[in-house]
């Protein structure tokens, strides 16, 4: 139950996170020139995700994963499209000029967007009435606690007596025993 | 030390004082009760009947009294044995305030072969109609007169030979057998001595068991040490004091009166150290040589020259002993004057300042008793122990000045008892002397003061080798002063009380009157007592518990150190409840339904501190049924289950804890636990993830699949 804020920014990026950058712009870089063609294609499509990626500040960009997963699924009619075609400039342009994939992107990119604004107050709605309920349990177990140990179970006039020490008598020990063990019980 | 001391035996006093109140509403009970046998059986409150029965033979008649008979706290009646019609039988109703000598009675019980007085049967008896129960004690009733029953009174002196023959043999004969079974009489006196001239002038010794050992007996027939002690301070002594009081009875007789009449006990004790007992009885008067010798040999001043049976026996048998002479304490050099007086050797000094208390403390102070001692007593060794003893009270200063003073007292005169502002007490009484005295604050506080103070001990470490008879350990001291240093419940005065005198009846206000020697006897009175009416307090006073502890051997130590926390209340119950339970189990009797209902809200509390409803519930059930059984080792059983309790303890301690871990979890829920802002955008980051990846997912496949087909 850790009480994260939300609002609070992400970590700051130090040094390391440079030469993770520089590796990733080292790595895409061949990848977007071998694949200019899809690149042309992916980048105004998920364009939704880039804004969402902008204004996420969240720890591990949940906004950004919510958007991009759904808008990356829409993209993909647009860029199977491109490879079934020859993977070449025009194609890519031609399939830029395609309302249908630029619509399936961008109402997946919206569905995205919308749970990722609707979610809140649907669980703040769910998560009380849950709370409203576990306070209820809680509290009929704590009547019946004290019911059965009384008051002091509370803690506040909690008196704990003696430590018990000496050994263990059943019930049906003798009198003689019995007194024994009480005795014995009498020396803490 | 000195001043710890002080302060132990100044507290002591000061606790003894509630309980002298108690005694004073007991010794007004108990005068108004004395007026009552005075009076006969007549009024309320006094006997129910004419008779009272003891066992089955014995009758005792409350409408005849036999006022010669009487002791100080025991009244005498007349009484009859069905067995033995024709012998006449007397009995002696005894109080609680000075028990008599119950420990001797079985050893001189149906002994009706000696001339004396001995005790045929004993038991208490119910008193009357409200409960009272006295110890009565049927004896011989002897027959003829008392030899005098003025003390001060001349009388025809005796002759010889009728002495020997109806005086020193039979008496010999008389203390030989009270000898052999470890018995002394310590009541010879002129008014215990009775003489039938109508049966041929038979002497025989009175009664020696109705009044505490030595009270009795006048000054006159004690010792030295025995007339400078109080006379709750003399005790049982030894057969030597017998003997000695045998002298003094014989001096009297052959001289026809009491040659000290009048005198007082100091004065008494004074012209014995001064001149010797044979010559301050004796003075000019001439006797036979014969008789000489029995008188000098009983007479004589030191313990170990004293005759002894064997002496006289023979001196009876007709052999000739030398007369003993006289041993004088040794003579100074020079005399030391106190009060204006000279004082030739240090015990008349010791007893002249024992005597003038304030101006000994006094002249303790100038210092002069050192350089006299130091300068004049002939025994160097004795010299020296009494200017170390002066030194030594010098230091302790103004606190334990009378102590330092009762110090040097003993220094100065070591056979004599320990004294202390006026009060002289022989060591083997101290016990038996704080009994007698615990109705009495100033001599009570006086022994609880020697007691604290090691005066017993001081005493013994300045007695020459041998010279204690008999010798003392010092242990039962220590053992007193370590229970008076004590005031908790089964400690203090009264274990001491209860401890070292087996005689001493339970004197609690909640028994008093029923005279109760014994643990059976003391439950019963106590069901009594419950019965008419169940007081506020618990049945466990000072008195009851110390009686229980010094009388029941199987009580162990730790019990009574919880009893003691009355801080506590749950452990100071338990305990005491389990004193109790212990007493019934030993001791019975087995059905004490008055007691169980007088212990029930002390019961009831110790359940009550248990925390299971469920348990207390079962346990006031059981506890109920026990009160029912008016078993007391029930209730206990009922209220103090060792497992029980530790399983309630354990239950309670996790109830505690799961109580403890539901407060924490509402308090997190109700201050927004589940509904807080970082929550939720938690929460949202996981399902919008989560359902976002879904969808995703259908949408890919759903794209493969159109593009496949």
């Amino acid at each position: 139950m850790s009480e994260t804020d939300d609002s609070e920014p992400a970590p700051s990026r130090g040094g390391s996170s440079i030469w993770t950058r520089l590796a990733l712009v080292v790595f895409l870089l061949p990848v977007v020139v071998v694949l200019f063609p899809t690149t042309v294609v992916l980048l105004p499509m998920m364009l939704p995700t880039i804004v969402a990626f902008t204004i996420d500040r969240a720890e591990g960009r949940p906004f950004t994963i919510t958007v991009g997963l759904l808008n990356g699924a829409g993209t993909l009619p647009a860029v199977l499209g491109v490879w079934a075609e020859g993977h070449n400039l025009a194609v890519a342009q031609s399939a830029l000029s395609e309302v249908l994939f630029w619509f399936i992107a961008y109402l997946c990119a919206a569905i995205g967007w919308t749970i990722y604004m609707v979610l809140p107050p649907i669980l703040r709605q769910y998560y009380g009435s849950i709370t409203d309920s576990r306070v209820d349990a809680l509290r009929k177990e704590q009547d019946k606690l004290i019911e059965e140990w009384g008051e002091d179970v509370t803690g506040a006039a909690a008196v704990s007596d003696q430590a018990a020490r000496g050994r263990s008598q059943g019930k049906k020990q003798d009198a003689q025993s019995r007194m024994d063990a009480a005795a014995t019980d009498l020396s803490d | 030390m000195a001043e710890q001391a002080d302060a132990q035996a100044q507290e002591q006093g000061q606790a003894g004082q509630q309980q002298g109140q108690q005694g004073q509403q007991r010794r007004q009970q108990g005068q108004g009760r004395q007026q009552q046998q005075s009076a006969g059986n007549t009024g309320r409150g006094g006997p129910h009947s004419h008779q009272l029965a003891l066992g089955k033979n014995i009758r005792i008649d409350l409408t005849q009294r036999l006022p010669r008979l009487d002791r100080p706290n025991a009244a005498a009646y007349a009484a009859s044995d069905a067995r033995q019609p024709g012998e006449p039988r007397y009995a002696l109703i005894c109080d609680e305030e000075a028990p008599p000598r119950l420990s001797v009675l079985p050893a001189l019980s149906r002994l009706e072969t000696i001339p004396c007085v001995v005790p045929m049967d004993w038991d208490r008896v119910l008193w009357d109609d409200q409960g009272t129960r006295r110890l009565a004690i049927i004896q011989q009733q002897p027959s003829g007169a008392p030899i005098s029953s003025d003390p001060t009174a001349r009388m025809e002196p005796m002759r010889e030979d009728r002495l020997v023959e109806k005086v020193i043999r039979p008496f010999y004969y008389a203390l030989n057998e009270l000898s052999s079974r470890m018995v002394t009489h310590r009541a010879i006196t002129l008014d215990n001595i009775f003489v039938n001239e109508a049966a041929g002038g038979e002497y025989v010794l009175g009664d020696c068991v109705g009044a505490p050992a030595g009270t009795i007996q006048p000054a006159i027939f004690e010792t030295i040490s025995g007339a400078q002690a109080d006379p709750i301070g003399r005790g049982p002594g030894g057969t030597s004091d017998d003997l000695y009081a045998l002298g003094v009875l014989i001096a009297i007789l052959v001289r026809g009166g009491d040659p000290m009449a009048g005198w007082s006990d100091s004065a008494i004790a004074a012209a014995k150290i001064e001149k010797g007992s044979y010559a301050a009885l004796m003075g000019r008067q001439r006797i036979s040589l014969k008789l000489m010798e029995p008188l000098r040999g009983l007479l004589c001043d030191e313990v170990q020259e004293r005759w002894k049976l064997d002496d006289l026996e023979m001196w009876l048998n007709g052999r000739q002993l030398s007369p003993k002479q006289a041993s004088l304490p040794p003579k100074a050099r020079r005399a030391f004057e106190f009060k204006g007086e000279g004082y030739w050797n240090a015990k008349s000094l010791a007893h002249a300042m024992a005597n003038n208390w304030r101006d000994a403390m006094s002249v303790l102070s100038g210092g002069e008793i050192e350089h006299w001692a130091g300068r004049s007593l002939p025994d160097q060794k004795h010299a020296s122990r009494i200017v170390n003893a002066v030194m030594s009270s010098q230091q302790t200063g103004a606190a334990g000045g009378d102590r330092a003073l009762a110090r040097v007292l003993i220094a100065l005169d070591p056979a004599a008892p320990i004294r202390l502002r006026g009060l002289g007490v022989k060591i083997e009484s101290i016990p038996y002397a704080l009994c007698l005295a615990y109705n009495n604050d100033r001599n009570r506080q006086r022994i609880v003061e020697m007691i604290v103070g090691r005066l017993p001990g001081h005493w013994l470490d300045m007695q020459p080798d041998g010279a204690a008879d008999p010798p003392q350990p010092l242990a039962p001291f220590d053992r007193m002063s370590f229970y008076l240093e004590r005031r908790s419940l089964g400690q203090g005065i009264e274990r001491c009380l209860y401890q070292f005198n087996p005689d001493m009846p339970c004197i609690s206000p909640f028994v008093y009157g029923q005279y109760v020697m014994t643990l059976e006897q003391l439950m019963a009175s106590l069901e009594r007592t419950a019965e008419k009416r169940i007081p506020d307090s618990p049945p466990w006073d000072h008195h009851v518990t110390a009686f229980i502890a010094a009388r029941l051997d199987r009580l162990p130590d730790k019990v009574l150190q919880a009893i003691a926390k009355v801080d506590d209340p749950l452990t100071h119950h338990r305990a005491a409840l389990h004193m109790l339970a212990r007493v019934q189990r030993y001791y019975g009797p087995k059905n004490l339904p008055n007691m169980c209902e007088w212990v029930r809200p002390m019961a009831e509390k110790i359940i009550d501190s248990m925390h299971n409803r469920r348990t207390k519930e079962r346990l006031h059930k059981m506890l109920s049924h026990a009160v029912e059984t008016g078993s007391l080792v029930e209730v206990l059983a009922a209220v103090d289950d060792p497992e029980a309790r530790r399983e309630d303890k354990d239950g309670f301690e996790r109830a505690r804890q799961e109580y403890a871990q539901n407060l924490r979890e509402m308090t997190w829920l109700e201050s927004g636990g589940l509904t807080s802002d970082a929550h939720i955008a938690r929460q949202t980051r996981n399902w919008a993830t989560t359902i976002s990846a879904l969808l995703s997912g259908i949408v890919v496949m759903l794209t493969t699949v159109f593009y496949l087909s």
